[in-house]
């Protein structure tokens, strides 16, 4: 049981890797440095700091872990199912709902990794030809904690969605609207909603670890609602985690391999 | 016995994929025996535990195959489509099957099931540049990795060249004689006539017969069995014909005669005499009831 448990880590692992999603992640995971480092060569009057953290606020704990998660989570549920993998996959030693465990165990992990070099490579990329950013480490690890926290809610989130609908198609629409709607605008407007999302929730856990509870301009947004502290955020996102945890296992339960025969 | 259906039942929304089966499968190899899209995939995917059935019971090895990994470990599965992970090479993929499945050793597992599917020396290229055929072998030898009892083979001939087929059909026949039982799909009745006389017949999710493929080769013959032959004197041809006792209707247009025989090889040993007498050239002779959708059709409407 052990062994097949890791070899079910290490396929997952493997899986990361390979092919176009690869692709994606990896520009998602570079193109925040990239555009970093263009802005401090070019750039007159950059501030080092201020360019970090915003690229940090804005993209790397905003769109990069949604995205990564939204290519892996579809790709290790219906994907798998759609390239006729998820049939080797559930064929196992293993129960199905230990299987999800382990890949998204694996995955988050994978991908806060990832968040991290991203983010070590902005705050250097900001820093170029000037002085590094201080505290940079430590701003590089506690956000790459709390985006990992974010990683392992959506994941969830997008792995029940690959497992309940019987369509790619159907999944990536589950799947994309409430983080359009809900993580994107939502979270931007001004309303008392927006406490309730997970990026405002992350952010909210970054406050003070980052910023040392300091509103500066990145928070001036927060005026009709209220942005949950540290002890808030934290658990509205363990109670969700478990919640997406626990669907996506027993969606995983549920799910009958069909193949397409079915459609 | 070592798969027992009772009343088995599958719907995809309003789609009937199984209606009603019952049935029990004995050790040994046994073919399932159906056109695409009777129900057979769905039939197997129920049995290996990969869907749930709708309504009804499905036993395999004496328990229920729906979420029971220790029974997923008893049985071996090799699907119809290819669904590899193309960057691995075909060691490491049926190594990465075998650990999963909780083999104690994958690695000398994994170098044993691909030596017997005589996989060896390309083992160590990608999937990704694999024959269809080593693709095949591939697939049995993930299948047989874990030394499974029952073997689930979904139409594992198909696509492949006659020589493939051959080696193919030696592993299966290998894998029953060294104790295994194997249920393998198809839907052309001469390859399961190849692996073994023990046949089911599945035609539009319903069970239409189970028994000897001698028994349902009588069935067929009974029917009259309708063969195309073109000819450049299709009319001077068809005159001939309708002199032969083993025609039964015969009807023709300028390029070709339409005969139904309910003798089949009696008319087939004649044919080359007949047209000869007649002085037409034969240029193509084709069976369109040689093919399962009519000897189904047949079944069915009896």
């Amino acid at each position: 049981m052990i062994q097949a448990a890791l070899g079910f880590a290490g396929l997952t692992l493997r899986g990361l890797i390979g092919g176009r999603r690869a692709t994606a992640a990896a520009v998602l995971v570079l193109a925040p440095p990239f555009f970093a480092l263009i802005a401090s060569m070019f750039g007159k009057h950059v501030d080092p700091v201020k360019l970090f953290h915003g690229f940090m606020f804005y993209f790397s704990l905003w769109f990069v872990i949604y995205l990564l998660s939204l290519i892996y989570g579809i790709s290790m549920s219906i994907g798998e199912i759609e390239d006729g993998t998820a049939g080797y996959l559930y064929l196992s030693a293993v129960p199905k709902w230990l299987i999800v465990l382990i890949q998204m165990g694996v995955t988050t992990a994978a991908l806060s990794a990832m968040l991290f070099v991203n983010l070590l490579l902005t705050g250097l990329a900001a820093s170029y030809g000037r002085e590094l950013v201080p505290n940079l480490l430590r701003d590089v690890v506690s956000c790459t904690l709390v985006g990992g926290v974010g990683i392992a809610v959506s994941l969830g989130y997008y792995v029940t969605c690959g497992l309940t609908f019987r369509t790619p198609t159907g999944a990536l629409a589950a799947a994309l609207f409430p983080t359009f709607f809900w993580e994107i605008l939502v979270t931007s407007w001004p309303m008392k909603f927006a406490e309730y999302t997970l990026t405002n929730n992350l952010r909210g856990m970054l406050l003070p670890m980052v910023f040392n509870n300091s509103r500066g301009p990145l928070y001036r947004y927060v005026v009709n609602f209220h942005l949950p502290d540290y002890g808030e955020a934290s658990m509205f996102l363990s109670i969700l985690m478990g919640l997406f945890l626990i669907t996506a296992m027993i969606a995983a339960m549920n799910r009958s391999i069909e193949g397409k025969e079915a459609r | 016995m070592i798969v027992e259906a009772d009343h088995l039942n599958k719907w995809y929304g309003r789609v009937i994929a199984l209606n009603d089966v019952s049935m029990r499968i004995e050790p040994g190899i046994t073919g399932l025996l159906g056109p695409n899209g009777a129900g057979k995939t769905s039939f197997m995917r129920i049995l290996i535990g990969l869907m749930r059935e709708s309504s009804g019971e499905m036993r395999v090895l004496g328990e229920s195959p729906w979420n029971n990994p220790k029974l997923s470990v008893r049985i071996g599965y090799c699907p119809e489509h290819d669904g590899f992970y193309e960057g691995m090479t075909g060691m490491q993929f049926v190594t990465a099957l075998a650990r999963i499945r909780g083999v104690k050793d994958p690695v000398a597992a994994a170098k044993r099931a691909v030596d017997w599917v005589r996989m060896a020396e390309a083992s160590d290229r990608k999937i990704l540049t694999y024959s269809r055929g080593m693709r095949q072998r591939i697939k049995i030898a993930q299948a047989v990795v874990h030394k499974p009892e029952l073997l689930v083979l979904d139409e594992p001939l198909t696509g492949s060249d006659p020589i493939v087929r051959q080696e193919l059909i030696g592993l299966i026949k290998a894998f029953a004689q060294e104790g295994g039982s194997v249920i393998v799909s198809s839907h052309v009745l001469h390859e399961i006539e190849q692996l073994t006389r023990r046949i089911v017949l599945i035609h539009r999710g319903r069970l239409v017969a189970e028994g000897d493929v001698g028994q349902i080769r009588d069935l067929i013959d009974r029917h009259p069995h309708t063969v195309e032959v073109k000819s450049d004197r299709p009319r001077d041809l068809a005159a001939a014909l309708a002199r032969e006792p083993e025609v039964v209707e015969i009807r023709f247009d300028p390029s070709a005669v339409w005969v139904r025989t309910p003798k089949p090889d009696a008319f087939y040993s004649k044919l080359p005499r007949i047209a000869l007498d007649a002085g037409a050239e034969v240029k193509e002779i084709s069976s369109p009831d040689d093919n399962l959708e009519a000897v189904f059709r047949y079944l069915t409407e009896t």
